[in-house]
């Protein structure tokens, strides 16, 4: 078992991969009452082409079918796994991303019990035609509930118009339509191929001594055969680098409240390996952080002049094979919104250069973020980055920003930031609301 | 340990090693009013966006960045009968920090800013913070429209309470916010500053004659703490109350409410714990399991129970045509309890997973520092093994009481059916 210092933050993590390839990653945390485990496989909505395991050529399975399964790995022959997990009294929920799918307890009662729970629901699958049939129906709900959802329509408009031939622009759940073609098939061939313990990773945190639950991972884990694997072949997306898919600007017309307006950034650069691409990552933050943040003074004129108000906000998103930038916010003047966001991200580098007294302020409110979600036990497991930034955790975020310079900021930001990499969504009012 | 700093103002500190941040709040308590409830959340948002020192919320902001990414954040809560208007802080602690400041003083020199001088002249706040704030808000108010959850939600509680202060939204209402004006809002704040109960509450790795002693110099007079009664009850309905409404949706709400006059802490509340847990306040109750697995009809149903205010609610997402099959199901759920038909699994389970929550609130700063507000208003608070064993005597028939005592009074239906 490899053992990371924090001594910065009073830290000790544990780690070891076992001889299946299972990454178990162990953080104690002193005077927490409870245990929350994540279990991760590096398989999301975007892998709905790749040779499944023991065939030879490539195959696509229907839209949606990782979080189907992410849904369906709970029913077991006779039991579920949240029935096992409510009689130890454990939290259980599971959560299906682009590029991820992982499942998870938290429990201040049975940590050991809870961690086998967890391991043998999923890592022994049980599919069958009844069930599925009846999960069309749940899943058909929960699609419904996000159309209605104009938050979620409004962060898919963007990747629709940043990624219009790209699985990015499907829901994570698929359609109702996608989903019926669904079959047991599809997901045992998806199973096979993506939750080899290879693929897979556990982190483990709270109320917990490290040596003895490494043990009991490990017991867990030996009483488990698994078929040797090779390489994962997925046929990546397609994506096109030179911008000229980006759909430059589309508007949708909704029963909403307010106009929505937002700027967005696809990513056509080079994103590096490893903890290289945690740097990159951490630099794009900062830049977005400097422009935008209520201590930028962009942020103080749209806000006092009324094009933006509390609603604001921009994010950057990375995963594996692709990454963009969304600027949005509620206003009374889309057009007006855009066209200023546009000018301060063209004149981003003008900005900012020379300004270290920003630059270190801001470091410091970034620095003190990431202490603050040390608190979360959720925040800790969860932003580990697994495989993407080669294993970083959430304590080397803080170094990574205390290296930082404002010219590297600014370098990652020229290559980011391009005009053919720019795109507009707006949702306005219907006409008479 | 809760001090008395003068009359009506309070300071409590709980030393803990457990989190790497402190957190501090500045609460202040006052009987429900319907006539305040949209001042007090205007208010927050002024207090909030600017002071003397820091006029505008980039001031704010590059503050609160000077003190490592500080959190700063005013809300407002109902609960039973009173009003809290809070201002919290919350700062990593000095010692992951590579140079050591005095973040603690900070804080409360930074809080004492915000609540005693705010951005105002000739006893009004300043008309452009005020005029966003108040446009802002309003903004927020028509925004809930778009959530259909809450929107529903908000909708049984209107004609659910008789009480006009039980009504409202606790961030008010449109009509109300139109009339304030920003020598009203300043001539009800000096009465807030003067009048309210004021209870400062920190938690974290500090020292608790520090505080005391940064608490002390707080301006804060002598006034009257609250005194009445916290609960709030109405008497029961005869007739059930019911209200459809039509938007152009896909998915249909359909909410209900029940009375349960089992109120915090007093005779029958663990057992009303446990039945809200097997009702639907649970991941597995019967709610979810009926309403959602088994007959396919919701992506959510659940219930939850407000020990303050006497009610439990029910809310399902579903399908318009679906209606009466749902509140068919619901009511047999309420009729099994009723009847007995609990399982020992069921019961078993939900105490399982009540107490997996007390205990996983107790890692969370900011459940420490709520429950720390409640124990205050209840002038006594219960420690985790009292808690455990209240939980581990509440038997099979207590909780089939409660259910019995639960009466349907409210239902509100959002239609999704496209006409």
């Amino acid at each position: 078992m490899e053992i990371v210092q924090y001594p910065q933050f009073d830290e000790k993590l544990y780690r070891e991969k076992l001889d299946n390839g299972l990454e178990v990653n162990i953080l104690p945390r002193s005077g927490y009452h409870k245990t929350y485990g994540i279990l991760t496989t590096d398989y999301g909505s975007l892998d709905n082409k790749f040779v499944p395991l023991n065939k030879s050529k490539m195959e696509c399975v229907p839209d949606g079918v990782a979080h189907f399964l992410e849904h369906k790995l709970f029913e077991k022959k006779d039991h579920d796994a949240f029935d096992l997990f409510g009689h130890y009294g454990a939290d259980a929920n599971a959560f299906t991303s682009f590029t991820n799918t992982s499942y998870l307890f938290s429990t201040a009662s049975y940590p050991q019990k809870n961690l086998d729970i967890l391991l043998d629901f999923v890592q022994e699958p049980y599919f069958n035609e009844k069930s599925i049939e009846k999960e069309k129906g749940i899943i058909g709900q929960e699609i419904k509930m996000y159309e209605d959802d104009i938050d979620w329509r409004f962060y898919f408009g963007m990747l629709q118009n940043l990624y219009p031939e790209h699985p990015l622009s499907i829901d994570i759940a698929g359609t109702v339509e996608s989903i019926a073609k669904i079959t047991v098939q599809n997901l045992y061939d998806c199973y096979w191929t993506f939750y080899h313990p290879q693929n897979m990773n556990l982190f483990v945190t709270g109320a917990i001594e490290p040596k003895e639950t490494m043990n009991w991972i490990k017991e867990n884990q030996a009483k488990k055969q698994f078929m040797p694997i090779s390489d994962i072949k997925r046929a990546n997306p397609e994506n096109d680098e030179s911008g000229q898919d980006i759909i430059p600007y589309r508007m949708l017309e909704l029963d909403t409240q307010r106009p929505k307006a937002a700027v967005g950034i696809k990513g056509l650069d080079q994103v590096p390996a490893g903890r290289e691409g945690l740097i990159y990552k951490m630099r794009i933050d900062m830049l977005l952080w400097l422009l935008f943040s209520d201590t930028s003074v962009s942020y103080l004129r749209l806000y006092n002049e009324g094009v933006i108000d509390d609603s604001f906000d921009f994010m950057f998103q990375l995963e594996r094979g692709f990454h963009y930038a969304s600027i949005n916010s509620d206003t009374d003047d889309p057009q007006r919104f855009c066209h200023d966001i546009i000018a301060i991200l063209e004149n981003a580098d003008q900005l900012l250069k020379g300004q270290y007294t920003q630059f270190n302020l801001a470091k410091k409110e970034l620095i003190g973020r990431q202490i603050h979600s040390m608190n979360s036990l959720e925040s800790i497991a969860n932003q580990y980055s697994g495989r993407l930034f080669n294993g970083a955790t959430i304590f080397d975020r803080v170094a990574v920003i205390q290296e930082m310079t404002l010219e590297e900021v600014l370098t990652a930001g020229k290559e980011f930031i391009r005009s053919e990499a720019v795109s507009v969504y707006q949702i306005l009012p219907k006409e008479g609301n | 340990m809760r001090t008395e700093i003068r009359s009506g103002m309070s300071l409590t500190v709980t030393p803990t090693e457990q989190f790497k941040t402190t957190r501090i709040a500045i609460a202040l308590i006052e009987p429900l009013n319907s006539k305040a409830i949209t001042k007090r959340m205007l208010l927050a948002n002024v207090l909030e966006a600017a002071s003397e020192l820091f006029p505008t919320q980039k001031a704010v902001a590059e503050e609160l960045s000077k003190m490592y990414g500080a959190g700063f954040g005013i809300t407002v809560e109902r609960r039973g009968n009173v009003h809290i208007l809070n201002c919290v802080f919350d700062c990593v602690n000095e010692r992951y920090l590579a140079d050591k400041e005095g973040l603690l003083k900070g804080a409360f020199a930074f809080l004492k800013q915000c609540i005693f001088e705010p951005l105002a002249f000739n006893g009004e706040f300043d008309h452009a913070t005020f005029e966003r704030q108040k446009k802002n808000l309003g903004f927020y108010m028509q925004t809930v429209r778009d959530d259909k959850q809450l929107y529903a939600a908000l909708a049984l509680q209107k004609i659910h309470f008789s009480d006009e202060a039980q009504k409202s939204p606790s961030f008010g209402t449109y009509e109300q916010l139109e009339k304030i004006t920003p020598k009203a809002l300043y001539d009800y704040y000096t009465e807030c500053i003067r009048k309210d109960q004021i209870e400062v509450v920190v938690s974290g790795n500090v020292d608790k004659i520090e505080c005391e002693k940064l608490a002390r110099e707080l301006p804060f007079t002598k006034r009257q703490a609250f005194s009445g009664t916290l609960f709030y009850n109405q008497n029961s309905r005869l007739k059930v109350n019911e209200k459809d409404e039509h938007q152009p949706v896909v998915q249909g709400k359909l909410d209900l409410a029940y009375s349960l006059p089992v109120y915090y802490r007093e005779n029958g509340y663990y057992a009303a714990l446990v039945f809200n847990g097997i009702f639907g306040g649970l991941p597995l109750s019967k709610l979810f399991m009926n309403v959602r697995e088994k007959a396919s009809l919701a992506y959510y149903a659940n219930s939850s129970y407000d020990s303050f205010r006497g009610f439990v609610s029910v809310q399902t997402g579903i399908q318009a045509k679906d209606k009466n099959a749902t509140r068919e199901i619901i009511s047999k759920q309420l009729d099994d309890m009723k009847n007995g038909e609990i399982t020992q699994q069921e019961f078993r389970d939900t105490k399982e997973a009540l107490q997996n929550s007390f205990l996983s609130r107790l890692d969370s700063p900011a459940n420490n520092l709520e429950q720390n507000l409640v124990n205050i208003l209840m002038k006594k608070s219960v420690s985790v093994q009292e808690w455990q064993k209240e939980l581990n005597a509440v038997n099979f028939e207590d909780v089939v009481e409660v259910a019995r005592k639960t009466e349907l009074q409210s239902i509100y239906f959002l239609d999704g059916e496209v006409s």
